[in-house]
Parts: C-alpha cells; sequence; structure tokens
C-alpha cells in the first residue's frame, strides 16, 4: 500500500513537472522527480502520513505557483500572479459562503442532517467494504500469506492430509513455512461448568506464520512439538478472562481438559481474531504414528511465500510436487491436485462479499438522492438569490466570480456535513457490529474507522459538494442580469429552464427511490414466504442441546451407545418432558454425513452409485420432533445392537429410488455407517420430509436414512426435548443435572429453543432484508422532502398567478388538482423509469429471493402505490397551502 | 534576490552539490525553517542556470547514481552572492541604528 502510493504520487509528480514546466530542460525534469521521491519518503518516515500529506500540499503549491499557469496569469496592474491573488479572493469567497449560510439556517441544517446522514452511512459500509475487499488482514505481511489445499478436479473443501503436508513440507522451497491447523473440541473443566471449547491443534510455527506473539508467556516452539515433553496450551485472551478472570499466576499452572492435562503457557493479544470466534484455546499439533501415515484430509496449511517468491510461483512448484506424490498414493492421489490462494480470499465469502457490495451500492444510490436534492434546493436559492446575483453582474463581477460562492458554498457544507457523518459512521458501524449475524464477517477482519476511510470520506465529501453545487453555480454564473433586475424586489420565480432543471432532479431522485424501496420490498415478501414454510416437524415447545463423549474415557462404540442411551432415558424421565430423542444432526443444519447404498432387489448404479443424508437416531428423536410418520414404525428400545438391524428412510428416499413406493420390508445395504457393511438394513418406516438443508430448501433435495444409535453409535448428539407447556428453556437446569449425575465431565453446549434454531437460520436473511429496507425508506425520506421542496417552493413562487386564478374564480379544489398535478405527473415519470430500472438491477440479487421474482407485478404495484403516495402527500402539502391563498393578499404585494 | 535564491547560493559556496543535497544542506543549515519543494529548486536553479550564475557539472566518479546532476557557483554566482549579503549586512546596521536589533558583540 505504502509503496504504491508514494509510486503513484512520484509517477504524477513526474507528469505534472512536465506539462508544467516546458520549459525545463528534460533532464531537469527527471532530477526534480528523484529529489520529490527522496523528499516524499522522508517526511512520510519523519512525520508520518500527516507529514507526507503536509509535503504534498507544500508541493503542489509550489509547482503551481511557478509553473507557466501562473506566469501567464501575470498581471502587470497588481504585478501579481493567480497563485497571488488567489488566496484573497478563496478568503473573500469563503466569507461570503460563510455569511449567506448563516443567513439560512434552516436550509443550512436541513442540507447538513442530509449530507451527514447520506456521507455517514457511506462512510460506515466503506469501512466495511474497506475490511473485506482490500485491507490486508492483521497479520504481518498478509498479502504473503496463501492457503494451500488438496483439490479434487470436483471442488473440495480447503484440506489436506497429514502425508501430503508432510511431503510438501520437506520438498516445496517457494515457502518460507507451511504450518497445519486441525479444529478440534476440548471440554474446560476449570473456572465454572464443564464447556466445551472450540480449539485448534497446531504445528509450532503456526503463529509465527501469522506474526501473533504472545500478550502473556509464551507461544509454541519446535520443541513443544515432541511427543515426549508434557503437553502445553496456549488460550485466546477472551478465554483467559472468562475462565481465569486474567490471572496471571494461572500461566505455567496445569489446565484440567477433559480426557487430558495441558500447562497453559501463554495468552494471545487481545481484541484480535482470537477473541472474535476462532478457536480459543490451542495446543501443538504432533501426529500420532496413525495420523502420519492417514491419507484422510482434515488439515488446513497456510503459507508463507518466501522471499521474492510470487504466489505463481509457489502454485506452479506445488503443482508438480503434488503430482509426483500423488502418483505414487495409489487411489488416495489420483484425480487430485492442489490449490494456492491468498488466505484471505478464503476467508471472506463470496456471499459475504456480495453482501457487502450491494450494500454499499444501495447507500451510494442513498447519498445520489441526498445530492440530488440538495442541488434542487441549491438552485431554488440561486432562484430566489437573483436580484443579489444580477446586482453583482451588473457591477462586472465575472461569470467565475458569480459562480464561485455557489460553488464554495455547496464545498463548505459537503465537508462540514462528511466531518459531522464520521461522527455519524462510528455510531452506525457500532450498530452494524451488533445486528451483522454471527459468521457473515470472518473473525480475522474488523472494520474500523482509520485513515483510509477517512481519506475515502473527504474524498466523497469533496466530490459531493462539486456534484450537488455545479448545478446551482452554473444556474448563477449565467442568469440574466436585465430579467432578474426586472423582475421586482422579491426576485423572480425562475426561468423555464430552472424549473425543467428541478423536475428532471426530482424524477431522477423517485427512480432511484423506487429501485431502493422495489429491492426492501422484494426482499420483504421473500422472508415473508421463507418464515412460512413449513418445516416438516413441529418447533414449538422443544428445547435442543449437543453433547459429546470425550473419545479419552467413552473409547469403545459400546460405551458410547451405553451413555447415550442413558441420556436419553434420563432426559426422557425429568417431569414435564414428552418426549426426548437424540440424533446426529438437527432439521435446518444442512448435511453433516453422507452414506452411499445399495437396496437389495433394484438394479445397481454403479457409475453413480446412490448417496444419502445418514441420521444416527435414539428412539423417541422422531416423536420429540413431531416429525409425522408416513407408514411402519419408528425406533423403539427393542432395536439394540444385538437385534436385528432396521432404518427408517423419508419419504423423499422413497420417491426418489423406490418406483412402486412400497419401502417398507425391502432392505437396504449402507456403505459407511459400520464397518460391516455386508448385512443390510430392514427398512421399518417412512417418514415425513423435514427441511434438513434450511428452510428454501427445495422439495426432493434430501433423501435421508436414519439407523437406531445403538446399531451404530456416534460420539457427538443433538437432543431434542419436546415438553409438555411453558417455557422449554426452563427445563435447561434440571436437564443439566441429570446429565451431571450421569457423568460429571461431559459439557452441554448449543442450547436453544427449535423457534430459536428457525429464526437463527433466518439471520442472514432478516439482517440483509432490514439492511435495505433501511437505506430503502431513507431514500423514500429523502425523496419525498425533495418534492415537498421543490412544489413548496414552485407554489410560493406562483403565489401572485394562483391569486389571480381565484379572483377570476377558480375553486380551492382546482387549485388543489392543479397543484397536485404538477406534482403527480413527475411523480408517475419517476416511478415508472424506476420500475424499470428496478426489475433490471435486481436480477443482480436474483438468489436472494425465494418464490418471487424481480418483475414480480403484485410487489411492483405495492412498491409504487407506496413511494408515489408519499410523493402525493408531500406535493398535497404545499398544494393546500396555495388554496388557502387571499387573492386581495396575493395582489396587493406589488 | 528572493531568501530561497540567496540560500541556494550559500549552500553552493563551500561544496559542488546535487539537488536533494542542496534542499538538505540549507533544510540543516536553517535548522528546519526553511524546506524546499523540489519544484521550488528546480525553478530558482532554471533560472540561477539561465542568470550564468550557477553551473552543471558532470557527476564525480564516485557518484552511483549517473541521473544526478551537481551544481556549482560561477564567479558571477559568488558576486551576486556577496552583493545580496552586503546588501542585506547594511539593512541589519540600519535595523540595528534604530534598536531593532541587538548591538553587535565586539570582534575579537
Amino acid at each position: 500500500m505504502r509503496a504504491r502510493v508514494l509510486a503513484a504520487a512520484a509517477a504524477l509528480y513526474s507528469v505534472l513537472v512536465r506539462r508544467l514546466h516546458r520549459r525545463f530542460p528534460a533532464g531537469a525534469a527527471v532530477q526534480a522527480a528523484g529529489v520529490f521521491d527522496a523528499l516524499q519518503r522522508e517526511a512520510l518516515d519523519r512525520r508520518g502520513w500527516p507529514g507526507l500529506l503536509a509535503y504534498w500540499g507544500a508541493e503542489a503549491w509550489t509547482l503551481l505557483s511557478s509553473s507557466r499557469l501562473a506566469r501567464r496569469s501575470f498581471d502587470p496592474r497588481t504585478g501579481q500572479t493567480w497563485t497571488r491573488r488567489w488566496p484573497m479572493q478563496l478568503r473573500h469567497d469563503l466569507r461570503d459562503a460563510w455569511r449567506s449560510l448563516r443567513g439560512a439556517p434552516g436550509y443550512t441544517a436541513f442540507v447538513l442532517m442530509m449530507l451527514a446522514l447520506g456521507i455517514g452511512a457511506n462512510t460506515a459500509m466503506f469501512s466495511v467494504l474497506d475490511a473485506i475487499a482490500f485491507k490486508p488482514l492483521p497479520f504481518a505481511d498478509a498479502d504473503r500469506i496463501v492457503l494451500v489445499a488438496e483439490w479434487p478436479r470436483t471442488g473440495g473443501n480447503w484440506t489436506t492430509a497429514p502425508t501430503a503436508y508432510t511431503h510438501w513440507r520437506t520438498t516445496a522451497r517457494a515457502f518460507a513455512q507451511l504450518e497445519a491447523r486441525a479444529g478440534m473440541t476440548a471440554v474446560l473443566l476449570d473456572g465454572g461448568d464443564p464447556a466445551s471449547v472450540r480449539a485448534a491443534r497446531v504445528t509450532p510455527g503456526f503463529f509465527t506464520l501469522l506474526g501473533i506473539t504472545a500478550a502473556e508467556g509464551r507461544t509454541f516452539t519446535p520443541a513443544d512439538a515432541d511427543p515426549q515433553q508434557p503437553c502445553v496450551a496456549v488460550i485466546s485472551s477472551r478465554l483467559w478472562r472468562a475462565r481465569y478472570h486474567a490471572n496471571r499466576s494461572a500461566i505455567g499452572q496445569p489446565m484440567r481438559l477433559s480426557g487430558r492435562t495441558c500447562a497453559l503457557i501463554g495468552v494471545l493479544p487481545p481484541d484480535t481474531a482470537f477473541d472474535r470466534g476462532a478457536p480459543e484455546l490451542y495446543v501443538p499439533l504432533v501426529f500420532t504414528p496413525v495420523e502420519a501415515q492417514s491419507n484422510g484430509r482434515w488439515l488446513t496449511v497456510l503459507g508463507r511465500l518466501a522471499d521474492g517468491v510470487a504466489i505463481d510461483r509457489a502454485r506452479a512448484e506445488l503443482e508438480s510436487i503434488a503430482a509426483a506424490f500423488n502418483a505414487t498414493r495409489g487411489a488416495a492421489g489420483a484425480n487430485w491436485t492442489t490449490l494456492t490462494t491468498p488466505w484471505r480470499d478464503v476467508l471472506v465469502r463470496v456471499s459475504t462479499r456480495q453482501l457487502t457490495w450491494t450494500l454499499f451500492g444501495a447507500v451510494g444510490l442513498v447519498l445520489v438522492i441526498a445530492c440530488a436534492n440538495i442541488a434542487g434546493l441549491g438552485i431554488s436559492r440561486t432562484v430566489a438569490r437573483g436580484r443579489e446575483i444580477a446586482v453583482r453582474a451588473a457591477l462586472g463581477a465575472s461569470r467565475g466570480r458569480l459562480f464561485r460562492p455557489f460553488l464554495l458554498e455547496s464545498l463548505l457544507l459537503s465537508v462540514a456535513g462528511g466531518a459531522i457523518g464520521i461522527a455519524a459512521a462510528s455510531l452506525l458501524l457500532r450498530a452494524f457490529a451488533a445486528v451483522v449475524p454471527a459468521g457473515t464477517l470472518p473473525a480475522e477482519v474488523a472494520p474500523v474507522l482509520d485513515l483510509r476511510v477517512l481519506l475515502f470520506t473527504l474524498a466523497v465529501s469533496v466530490v459531493v459538494g462539486i456534484a450537488a453545487g455545479t448545478l446551482p453555480a452554473w444556474q448563477a454564473g449565467r442568469s440574466s442580469v436585465t430579467g432578474a433586475l426586472a423582475a421586482g424586489p422579491r426576485g423572480g420565480s425562475g426561468t423555464k429552464r430552472t424549473s425543467r432543471l428541478q423536475s428532471a432532479l426530482l424524477v431522477v431522485e423517485l427512480a432511484i427511490a423506487m429501485v431502493l424501496v422495489t429491492g426492501a420490498a422484494l426482499l420483504m415478501v421473500t422472508l415473508n414466504r421463507v418464515a412460512s414454510v413449513a418445516p416438516g416437524f413441529d418447533p414449538a415447545q422443544v428445547l435442543t442441546l449437543r453433547i459429546s463423549a470425550p473419545p479419552s474415557r467413552y473409547a469403545s462404540r459400546e460405551a458410547v451407545a451405553a451413555l447415550f442411551s442413558r441420556l436419553d432415558a434420563a432426559i426422557d424421565g425429568l417431569p414435564g418432558v414428552d418426549h426426548a430423542g437424540a440424533a446426529t444432526s438437527l432439521p435446518l443444519g444442512g448435511w453433516l454425513f453422507g452414506t452411499r447404498f445399495q437396496i437389495e432387489g433394484l438394479p445397481e448404479d454403479r457409475e453413480r452409485p446412490p448417496s444419502a443424508h445418514i441420521q444416527q437416531a435414539t428412539p423417541g428423536y422422531v416423536e420429540a420432533l413431531g416429525i409425522g410418520l408416513a407408514a411402519g414404525r419408528s425406533f423403539t428400545a427393542r432395536d439394540t445392537a444385538q437385534a436385528p438391524r432396521v432404518a427408517i428412510v423419508n419419504a423423499t428416499f422413497v420417491r426418489r429410488f423406490i418406483q412402486d413406493g412400497r419401502a417398507v420390508g425391502r432392505r437396504v445395504f449402507l456403505g459407511s455407517v459400520t464397518d460391516d457393511t455386508s448385512r443390510p438394513w430392514d427398512i421399518v418406516g417412512v417418514i415425513n420430509d423435514v427441511k434438513t438443508g434450511g428452510l428454501t430448501e427445495p422439495a426432493l433435495a434430501t433423501p435421508e436414512i436414519y439407523v437406531p444409535h445403538e446399531q451404530a453409535p456416534m460420539g457427538g448428539m443433538f437432543f431434542a426435548v419436546r415438553t409438555a407447556s411453558g417455557d422449554p428453556s426452563a427445563l435447561v437446569p434440571a436437564i443439566r443435572q441429570a446429565i451431571q449425575r450421569l457423568d460429571g465431565e461431559l459439557a452441554v453446549g448449543d442450547i436453544q429453543t427449535m423457534d430459536q434454531r428457525i429464526g437463527a437460520s433466518l439471520h442472514a436473511r432478516r439482517f440483509r432484508t432490514t439492511m435495505i429496507a433501511i437505506f430503502a425508506a431513507l431514500a423514500a425520506l429523502l425523496a419525498c422532502s425533495g418534492v415537498y421542496a421543490v412544489r413548496a417552493r414552485a407554489v410560493a413562487a406562483r403565489r401572485r398567478e394562483i391569486g389571480i386564478r381565484v379572483a377570476l374564480g377558480a375553486t380551492r379544489r382546482g387549485v388543489i388538482a392543479l397543484a397536485v398535478g404538477q406534482g403527480l405527473r413527475l411523480t408517475v415519470a419517476g416511478l415508472a423509469i424506476g420500475g424499470v430500472a428496478a426489475v433490471w438491477t435486481m436480477r443482480a440479487v436474483d438468489e436472494w429471493l425465494f418464490q418471487t421474482t424481480p418483475s414480480d407485478p403484485g410487489v411492483l404495484t405495492a412498491a409504487a402505490l407506496l413511494l408515489g403516495g408519499a410523493a402525493v402527500v408531500a406535493s398535497w402539502v404545499p398544494a393546500r397551502r396555495a388554496a388557502t391563498i387571499d387573492p386581495v393578499a396575493a395582489l396587493r404585494e406589488d | 534576490m528572493t531568501p530561497q535564491v540567496f540560500q541556494i547560493l550559500l549552500a553552493l559556496a563551500d561544496h559542488d552539490l546535487h539537488g536533494y543535497a542542496i534542499i538538505k544542506e540549507i533544510a540543516d543549515r536553517t535548522g528546519g525553517q526553511l524546506r524546499l519543494t523540489a519544484s521550488t529548486l528546480y525553478a530558482a536553479l532554471k533560472r540561477l542556470l539561465d542568470d550564468g550564475l550557477i553551473e552543471e557539472l558532470d557527476p564525480p566518479r564516485d557518484e552511483t547514481d549517473p541521473r544526478r546532476r551537481y551544481y556549482r557557483l560561477t564567479r558571477a554566482g559568488r558576486t551576486a552572492g556577496r552583493a545580496e549579503a552586503g546588501r542585506l549586512d547594511a539593512l541589519a546596521g540600519m535595523a540595528r541604528a534604530k534598536k531593532w536589533l541587538p548591538r553587535r558583540r565586539p570582534e575579537h
């Protein structure tokens, strides 16, 4: 960033010096550019960015004042060039602008408010966009950090096998470091109830790669990777505060983890990515002999590019190393290659990037409306000050002289508005952080108002000032002297041209507002339709929680099976519980495990064997969630490990794979549920579909097979507990006690009611709908206030004409119709243009919509009626005032 | 003669210097009070070259950057600089006579 800015400035200087100082010999221009570069570097090193800006300012000023432009403007009468005259004039014009703004406090306050809102919202959104799309991640030399992974041709999940990792690490030369991370869960027993914490095993160089040093104690050293050494752990600052009360004496002491004990050796720095949801506990990654031979891909590998190596070279090297290595791995390596990607591109999800750009676009549109609004108001002001301008022109002011104060006034307002906007942005950003759904922004990025954002705000303010100020200033520059002076002491009503200009601005504002209002309406309809999708089960009165059995103490399948059976029985027996049951995943959570299968007696598809979502469930799970049984039976306590193998399938499974629809009684072979794949499973029941992949999952998307937990135990299960009445959360203490009685070291996590889970699955949708709706409301408000202001001016300017009409017999209703009619025509034009633009724009976010389309006529009509109604009200208020004009008074005023 | 031009002549009084070195010499000598920008320097150098007060030299053999040009005071330049210094001294003398400046300490 720094190097790029300096290089760009030097290049710009070199061009300017050549253009502005033609008489310099070519050599001198090159030397001047060299000296410029040396001086700007010195300024930056010595006094930082402010020093650099100050130096650039001084250089620009002297460059201009010694340029041929300045020499050409030399005035022999005063002996001055324009660079000498200019500061004086500027001061003069600034004073004029300041006085004129002070004279119109209502106008100034209104414009400042609009600018502060518009620029503030843009500043806040830009800081989010900057954090996720442009700024380097907050790690040392973050643009040199890449994620490398083994990659199948069909798309993989960014992971690598230990065998491949070890091989790359010893052979690849393009990386200064290659470090691996593997996720795990640990149950922490210190400092309160046993809590399951997200943990990670990392190779000792992991923190060095990120450039992170411990805030307390130390991070890992290569010696920590020795399996003979006692286990050590590093934790996040948040965990240290929460469980150890930031007590320094805890460092060096053993930490009690379920199943193992590790010495706490260090605490990571506070307020970093490690405090925002990344793993909270780290232990060194040492491969067990089995793991070291493993071709399972479960490592996340980060690399730091070696000095001077471009990512393309690293990618090519790794690909060739992997190709040679994969050839030796047999089936494990066939069809696999590698992927080397900047880490940031992996961290920030495509959907997040799209959302941020869309919101940034929306907030930009709001600012455009604000600009058009201010320009419209400015034109009215210019018209109202027509006489003053005419007097100045008559006294010999040049066009530029007339033009300048208006532009300056606008710039003054926009820069002041920007300054207030920065304060607004910091509030907005805080509000944004509070409502943004967890997981949308990766923990590694944090939007802040830094110098980059402030520069953006300054640039936006200046552009807004120029954009909103140019039209009125241009009007002032070309107004006719005689016309304005002849119009009398109250000033004229403006020409046809000014009113046409204002009308055009209004149409633009309404069209943009229409785009945003339509977008918001489409998203609201979508949210409503998604929320009313039937999930396939009854979510009311259900509490859910997750329990996992630590493998160190529940090593065998039998032990795991026995534990969950006992837990199931204990929770089911609690007073107030109707049904309790557990399964490996809950609806709406997405697919977790798939398995291949073959239905006995049906033709086999060897090319593309079918697969289904596999769930292990305890008896009572189907009843606890209230999933309807379509045929046969659900699991019972008799479906034990010794009993015949049984399975339940869902309706989609039957519809897709069993043509005659008779599932019960058939037998199915399952691929990977148990070690013994030769014995089939009897299908004993069919249940209705649930929305496993989320509420918007299309019908027939997820075929599912359920098998009894005892026949294929899994170490981590979600419990669903249906209560008889009242708030299901009230049962939490009793359930905790029941679990603790069975095993005091089991961690209970992820406790939520099913209704909360459904709500959480809508978070992302609700969030973007709310954001767009807020921007749309703002846009509509601004556009309508623009309609009001312009119509009010128009009515005031036609006071005399209306007075005459009334005197000649026009009715009150006729006058209102006349005044509203003009506003109505503009509104209809704006809405029509906006409607077309909306249909066209909304196609970009088509995938956000559900059961509606960008050209949904109902939604478009509703949006048009809403916005049109508001606009008509805005033009009706001044029209009503017109109707009360007393003709005698209006005519007497002249 | 502007203060900038006078300072440039002073900077070249003892040594032949290149552009950046002139700016540094002036900034050091004036305690940072006068910092020339690149544009000011080269605009002034051009005028001084045109008036024959300085001349351009090829870089010395040990110079690492071959693009650098060195500047040397000409005889005319030295004369002009001395004349300006004399004028300033005379002005200072008048100011001293009106007690705008403290009396000069006796010379050793």
